[in-house]
This record gives structure tokens, C-alpha cells and sequence, in this order.
């Protein structure tokens, strides 16, 4: 009896790590959705409420996941707050590299941001909306990417996790 | 004007021009008029006693580059340059404490209209100048009794016909009557961000930012205004809106440039509003040692007749 108690205890710890493991491509696929959302946001902030960037940031973290929602108050709070000739594009890298871990993005994904970042608040309405509408059609591909990849591989790190229990609960017994 | 509102534009500023610049507001906040900045040229101060170049440390005039003109206007527009796009198509643009910085530099345009400002070589901080009780002068010709004349006041650029103007609608909102100001340059509330920098009065209203032809006809329409004070009336456009506006029974207060009153009453765009008997008056704007006086003219509609 307990050596059945641990096997299913060795089978479903595995299974579990498994699980786990394949929920971090999920992870990524739900912060992509977010990053979508938060430009949309943005660019709602900057073309119908003409808030200065600062401030657009901040409303943009409004019904934000909260890791989200931490690094776009980050970096809106190091916006407003910045030394006279500091670049947009170096607080927001900045603040990425701050919350890096926190996000769960690849390099890809960070890689748009900062390329959307060097252009925002440089010219008018029709040009932020150009780098918003860019930044997040490049999102999406890679939303697509880590979806497929996600729905090919999460079935497969479950089962291989649940293979693994199997395997060492045989050999342990 | 307070020195906390003159300070507001050190935040703009950085490097030695904020150095240098946060010295002389220390010592000479009250009478600095205007900061101007050319690109590769001297930074110079005016006060009320004329220009001088702005020193640094070792006694050198300072001298901004391109980029570093480049940079301080991406800080006066908070990094958002399409949040001050429609300021920036009308060559300035207001900063937190109400004052104005014009701008000088290649208009982008497209079909005669400008679209957008690049290589901007030339700033203008003109510093907001509130100074409450200088209409005190006036308000005798404005207020009689307890009705509202409409008036025009002329006076030469930078005399103080902006300043006296907001301090008549201060007193006259503050005495109780709906004041409605179109500020399309933003000089006369300074508004920054929805709230007047410049005390305007308790019982005012501002529409920025929008032509002041149609800004008048809006009030007139929404605000249902005792008095329009509006600033600089200078096209045709405009003289009909006052007009309307005289006619459903509103007083306007409004300003025109002019040195004097033969060359006002004669000008095509202030010749209507004479004949219409409605601006009985109009007064003229002197400064002598940095002292205002009013000379007050009375007008009467026979003078055109002939």
C-alpha cells in the first residue's frame, strides 16, 4: 500500500513538473496578449485623449496584469521623472532590463519594444499611431508563433513529465 | 507673479543653461520679460531695463547648439510632441506656469497650411507676466455703475495690453459677472493641462486653443457669457463674430495693436466695430519707466458719417 501511495506520489510529481514546464510558453502567450493590449490602450491615450506620454503610459496600466501594470508604472514614474537629457528609448530600456524576469518575454519580443520605444513621442498623431500599429502587428507574429508552439508542445512536456513518473516509480519499486 | 511660477521653467531647462538660469531667477525673477535661445548664438535675458547675454561660470556667454535647442524643446513638449501639435503649428507653446515659449524654425506645409515645425533654431520663453491691479486704471472706463461697457484697447506690442486685459476680466468675473475668454494663443489664462495658470476670476470661463471667430460663437452658444474678453482682433473674421456677439446683447472686451487712435479707427478691421455704436470708447495703452497709463478716447458713430 504505501509503495503504491509513493508511486502515484512519484507519478503525479512528475506530472506536475511537467505541467509546469509547459505553462511557461503559456506564460509568454498571455504576456504577448497583454503587450497587445496595453498598445491598443496607449494608442487610445495619445490619439483621443492627447495625454502627454507620461501619462499615457500610466493610463495604459490601467486594467493591467500586475506584473504589467508594475512595469508600465515604472517606467511611466521614471518618464515623468527623468534628468533633462535623457532619452525615452533609455528609460524604457532601462526599465525592461528591470523587469525582464518579471515579464517572461524572449529577446524577440523585447527587441520590439525598444524598437517602438525610439520613435514614440518624436512626431505627431498619424506617426505614433504608425509605430503603435507596427509594434503591434510584430507582436502578433510573434503571439502566433508562441501560440503554435505552445498548443505543439505544452501536450507533449505533460506527457513526457508523466513518462518520467512512471519510469522512476517503476525503477524505485 | 510668483517666484514658484518662474521656476516651473528651470524643470524645462538642463545642463548649464539650468545652472545659469536658476542664478539670475534667484536674483531677478520678478523682472525678466523674455529668454531667448538661437541656436549657435548667445543665450540672451530681457528685462525691464533691456538685454543681456546670459554667462556661465567663467564669465562666457553661453552659446546652445542645434541638438541642445533640439533637446529642450523635446523637454517643453514632456517628450509628446503630438500632444502640442496644434500649439506647435501656431509657433509657440505654453509650459507649466502659464508662460509661453515661441518657436522659430522650417514650417513643414501642405497646401498653405502649416503642418508641423522642424529644425527648430530659435526659442522664446516669454515669461507669463500677471500683475493684478494693473487694469486698475482701466476699470473706471469699463465698469460704470453696474454695467459692463464694451471697449477696445489699443497699445503697440509688448506694451501690456494682455496683462491689462486679464486683470479687467479678473476684476469684472470677481465682481460677479460670467466672464467667457477665447485664449487661442493661451496668453490670457495660460492654461496648462485644463487649469488657468493666471488668476482669471471666480466666474470665468476659457475656451483655448480654437479660432476666436468661432470660439466667441461658442461661448455666446454654451456659456450664455455678460462678457466676451477676447485678444488681438485682427481679421475680418473675427470683427463679425464681436459684432455678433454685441448684438445679441453681450459686452466685449478686447484688445487690438495699434500706436495710435487714428491708425486704429481707420484700420478695415476696427472700423466696423466703431460704426456699430457699440465700442463708444476705446483706450489707449502707454508705458512710461515700466508704468502703465490709460488714455481713454471717446468714439461716437458721427465720425464715419462724413
Amino acid at each position: 500500500m504505501i509503495r503504491f501511495v509513493l508511486a502515484m506520489i512519484v507519478i503525479l510529481g512528475f506530472g506536475y513538473l511537467g505541467i509546469l514546464y509547459s505553462s511557461g510558453f503559456k506564460a509568454r502567450v498571455l504576456m504577448l496578449e497583454e503587450l497587445k493590449a496595453m498598445l491598443s490602450a496607449l494608442e487610445f491615450n495619445i490619439t483621443f485623449m492627447n495625454l502627454p506620454l507620461y501619462e499615457a503610459v500610466l493610463a495604459a496600466s490601467k486594467n493591467r496584469s500586475e506584473r504589467v501594470k508594475r512595469f508600465l508604472e515604472n517606467t511611466a514614474f521614471r518618464m515623468k521623472h527623468r534628468t533633462g537629457e535623457e532619452e525615452t528609448e533609455n528609460i524604457w530600456r532601462s526599465a525592461l532590463l528591470e523587469s525582464e524576469d518579471l515579464l517572461q518575454l524572449k529577446k524577440e519580443d523585447i527587441e520590439i519594444i525598444l524598437e517602438f520605444s525610439k520613435n514614440l513621442g518624436k512626431g505627431d498623431k498619424e506617426s505614433e499611431i504608425n509605430n503603435i500599429h507596427s509594434a503591434i502587428s510584430r507582436i502578433e507574429q510573434n503571439h502566433n508563433e508562441a501560440l503554435n508552439f505552445f498548443r505543439d508542445n505544452s501536450k507533449l512536456y505533460r506527457s513526457i513529465g508523466l513518462a518520467i513518473g512512471v519510469f522512476v516509480a517503476i525503477i524505485l519499486i | 507673479m510668483s517666484k514658484e511660477r518662474v521656476l516651473e521653467i528651470l524643470s524645462y531647462t538642463y545642463g548649464r543653461l539650468k545652472e545659469q538660469l536658476s542664478e539670475v531667477f534667484e536674483n531677478n525673477y520678478n523682472d525678466i520679460e523674455e529668454i531667448r535661445i538661437r541656436s549657435k548664438r548667445p543665450v540672451i535675458i530681457k528685462t525691464s531695463s533691456g538685454n543681456t547675454e546670459l554667462l556661465d561660470k567663467d564669465l562666457k556667454p553661453i552659446v546652445m547648439s542645434q541638438s541642445e535647442i533640439d533637446k529642450l524643446f523635446d523637454n517643453i513638449c514632456e517628450n509628446s510632441r503630438y500632444a502640442y501639435m496644434n500649439e506647435i503649428c501656431n509657433g509657440y507653446v505654453t509650459i507649466n506656469g502659464g508662460h509661453r515659449v515661441g518657436i522659430a524654425g522650417r514650417a513643414v506645409c501642405e497646401n498653405g497650411v502649416i503642418h508641423n515645425f522642424t529644425d527648430i533654431n530659435s526659442l522664446n520663453i516669454r515669461i507669463a507676466s500677471e500683475r493684478k491691479g494693473a487694469s486698475d486704471a482701466a476699470m473706471k472706463y469699463v465698469l460704470d455703475g453696474n454695467e459692463i461697457k464694451s471697449t477696445l484697447i489699443f497699445a503697440p506690442p509688448m506694451v501690456g495690453k494682455t496683462t491689462v486685459l486679464r486683470d479687467i476680466a479678473r476684476q469684472i468675473s470677481d465682481f460677479g459677472f460670467k466672464v467667457g475668454i477665447t485664449d487661442d494663443r493661451g496668453e490670457i489664462a495660460g492654461m496648462y493641462r485644463g487649469s488657468p495658470q493666471n488668476d482669471i476670476g471666480r466666474f470665468t470661463d476659457v475656451i483655448e486653443n480654437a479660432p476666436k471667430s468661432e470660439a466667441i460663437i461658442m461661448l455666446i452658444r454654451c456659456m450664455s457669457p455678460d462678457v466676451i474678453v477676447t485678444d488681438e482682433i485682427s481679421t475680418m473674421k473675427e470683427c463679425e463674430a464681436v459684432l455678433s456677439a454685441v448684438g445679441t446683447g453681450v459686452k466685449v472686451i478686447g484688445t487690438t495693436h495699434g500706436s495710435n487712435i487714428r491708425e486704429v479707427t481707420e484700420r478695415p478691421v476696427i472700423k466696423p466695430l466703431i460704426k456699430s455704436g457699440e465700442f463708444s470708447q476705446l483706450l489707449e495703452l502707454k508705458r512710461c519707466k515700466n508704468e502703465l497709463s490709460i488714455i481713454p478716447h471717446s468714439i461716437s458713430v458721427s465720425m464715419f458719417d462724413c
